[in-house]
Parts: structure tokens; sequence; C-alpha cells
């Protein structure tokens, strides 16, 4: 709770930020990034 | 113009350098004027002056389905909680410029293709450059697209309005390091 008497959450806020605490957002970018950049790589650029 | 029902980026698409005369931009359309104008008009200017870069994205060698600007900056650390722990004042990054898809090809998944490719290219400039972030400045409308989408983190303004969005990389370094 200290936390949230430093800097104020909006509700949302302070539930994302429990899931990133938690971990599971920060799974989900991390996965997403990755898929992203294999998908990214595999198209041919002329430089 | 004959537009496929799925398109094959891997096989098909090729992503060029924007440059005079090489494809024919006469003709672009998108669903935002000042984007098309952009490509047309001064696109090619600010690459001549180094201001940003943009790279078209060409289906099978013809036609030019959509293009993106890319261009080094940096956010100020302060502007989200998550960037707070940088230990310097401003983080460097790819900012995601102007993006557009030809008309007749939205939906059909261009963009988020576009955009997968300038993450590959934030990842390959992070361990020759310094590039922790990638990052845009939304147009109205589409940041839900990004975040729900694309899993951009928004930075709002005073006002709740959403003017900035990124992702850190190092979810991404730290895994492939």
């Amino acid at each position: 709770m200290a936390l949230r008497e430093v800097q104020p959450l909006e509700n949302e806020e302070w539930t994302q930020l429990v899931a990133e605490l938690e971990g599971n957002v920060t799974k989900e970018q991390s996965k997403f990034i990755q898929n992203a950049v294999e998908n990214g790589r595999k198209l041919k650029v002329h430089r | 113009m004959l537009v496929p029902d799925v398109i094959d980026f891997e096989k098909n698409v090729d992503i060029f350098k924007l440059e005079k005369n090489l494809f024919d931009i006469t003709d672009f359309k998108c669903s935002n004027p000042e984007y098309e104008s952009y490509i047309k008009d001064d696109a090619y200017k600010d690459q001549t002056k180094f201001i940003a870069q943009t790279w078209v994205f060409v289906h099978k060698n013809e036609n030019v389905i959509g293009y993106v600007s890319i261009a080094m900056g940096d956010l100020n650390k302060i502007q989200h909680k998550k960037l707070n722990h940088f230990p310097h004042t401003n983080v460097p990054g790819l900012l995601l410029g102007r993006i557009a898809t030809r008309k007749e090809w939205e939906k059909h998944d261009v963009g988020q293709t576009m955009v997968e490719w300038v993450f590959s290219e934030a990842i390959r400039y992070s361990t020759d450059v310094g590039c922790r972030i990638l990052y845009l400045n939304p147009e109205d409308g589409v940041d839900t697209w990004y975040s729900e989408k694309m899993k951009f983190v928004p930075i709002k303004n005073k006002h709740g309005k959403v003017v900035t969005m990124f992702h850190d990389l190092q979810k991404y370094l730290n895994q492939s390091s």
C-alpha cells in the first residue's frame, strides 16, 4: 500500500501493476515481442 | 489491382528503402490523408535530411502496400513508472513514426507485419547502437489497437489521452542473451 500512497494509481493501473508483479503481463509481453521479432526477421529487406 | 485473400508476406512481400521512382506511389491511398501526402510529398525530403527513414512494403515487386517511417529518439524516464528505474534521464529508443497501409490492402495484416518488422529492427539496433525501447505517438483512435493487439504500454497526459506508447525491449533481450 505504500506505493499507492507515494504515487496514486488509477484502479486499472493498480490491477495491471499487481498483474505485472505476479509476472502475467511481463510474460505476455515477452512472448509477444519474441513472436514479433521472429516474424519480422522472416521478411526480405533490400538495404 | 488484385488483392489476395491471404498475403504470403514471407514469399511475396519485399521491403525497400523509399527511393524516388523505384515504385509508383502516385496512386497510393490510405485512410489518413495526412499520411497519404506524407509518403508522396515529405517522406523523401525527411530521408535526405536524415530526419526519418521510410521503408516501403512491396507485394510481388509491383504494388506498394504500405510504408513505415522510423527514426531514433528517446523518452524521458519520468514519463512512466516503468521507465523510472533507468539510470539516465532519457531512455534511448526507436520511434515508430508514420505507418500506413494502402487502402485496398487493409484488413490483411499489413499493419501488424510492418510493426513486427520494426520490432526486429529495434532489436537489431539495440545491440549495435543502444536502443532499449520501441515507441510511438499514436494518432487519435489507434491506441486501442496498439495496446490490445500489439501490447504497447500507453502513456497518458493529464487529460487521460494516450500520447505515447512503448515497449521495453529488455523483456526480449534478456531472454535471447
